[in-house]
């Protein structure tokens, strides 16, 4: 594509007005060709196994470790569903004897009885659904 | 250019040969330094700077002569590691010289009229003024364009910008230095 001209460009014209020494190029090929030999070229490092397959290793083990970190959350929060709903104490709660017994040494109210067995209720009806 | 006998192909062949290597460097150096130069002169103005970073140029390349895989031009490579040491040494000077980043890089003016290697008349250091003037990128743009009459391909392959983007780049360059001209008559 051809650019549109521009006319003080135009007039300008495309040397830019930057000169150099007589011979510069030819002398600046010589010079940097005495140079080189100071400089040592970095070697070329072939890439080996363990650096071609370490991503893959790495991101392989980052999603083992986040695979363990949910099941070991789920598991936990199952066993602290499980904690509230203790089988022991549901069946103790049911004896009114022992309710008796222990409303009046322990320090329980009963209005925290009862809401302690709408909690049961509700989360053994959970559980039956799941 | 003088130097007729230079097949890209073959030169890569014998860079990548140790036994080659510095021959054929050499044969690069005498077919790039002109135009690496022009290139690096444009960005920092003086001659004695662009004749350090001409320097810095080709010792890098030749350190890292392994590092170039064929994939794109030598040209192309050259001239990246050519404009990365200008824009570092650009942001050298501009620490020294300048308080704000925002500020115009005055001090390539000024080394512009300082500099014996220089015989352009006003017009010439105007156009260096409003160039200066131009954010970086634009500056490279129309720098490759103008002067080089370089394609917007290769232009694209070097800033790694697309063609489209290029022209737009360059257009507005072009619109800013006219502005630049009209609003100093």
């Amino acid at each position: 594509m051809k650019d549109k001209k521009s006319d003080i460009l135009s007039k300008i014209g495309r040397d830019a007005g930057f000169k150099v020494p007589e011979d510069y190029f030819e002398n600046f090929t010589a010079e940097m060709e005495k140079k080189f030999p100071e400089h040592d070229v970095i070697p070329e490092v072939k890439p080996d196994l363990w650096s071609k397959l370490r991503p893959y290793i790495y991101m392989t083990a980052m999603f083992a470790g986040i695979w363990c970190m949910m099941w070991i959350f789920n598991d936990l929060a199952d066993k602290a569903g499980s904690d509230r709903y203790n089988s022991t104490i549901v069946a103790g709660f049911q004896n009114e004897e022992n309710l008796d017994e222990f409303m009046l040494h322990g320090d329980i109210s009963e209005y925290d009885i009862y809401t302690y067995e709408d909690s049961v209720a509700a989360d053994k009806a959970k559980m039956e659904l799941e | 250019m003088a130097y007729n006998d230079f097949n890209e192909e073959i030169i890569i062949e014998e860079l990548r040969n140790e036994d080659t290597r510095q021959i054929a460097f050499n044969k690069v150096i005498r077919f790039y330094s002109e135009p690496l130069y022009r290139q690096i002169r444009r960005m920092v103005i003086d001659h004695e700077s662009t004749n350090d970073i001409l320097q810095e140029t080709f010792i890098k390349a030749w350190i890292n002569i392994n590092h170039f895989r064929g994939d794109a031009k030598l040209s192309t490579w050259l001239y990246k590691i050519a404009i990365n040491e200008s824009i570092t040494f650009i942001n050298k000077e501009r620490s020294k010289y300048t308080t704000s980043i925002d500020d115009e890089d005055s001090f390539l003016i000024n080394n512009l009229e300082a500099d014996e290697w220089f015989d352009g008349d006003n017009l010439k250091i105007e156009l260096q003024k409003a160039i200066n003037k131009l954010p970086e990128k634009q500056r490279l743009v129309f720098n490759m364009r103008y002067f080089d009459e370089m394609k917007y391909e290769d232009i694209s392959e070097i800033l790694g910008t697309s063609v489209g983007a290029l022209k737009a780049s360059y257009h507005h360059a072009v619109k800013k230095i006219e502005d630049f001209f009209s609003s100093s008559n």
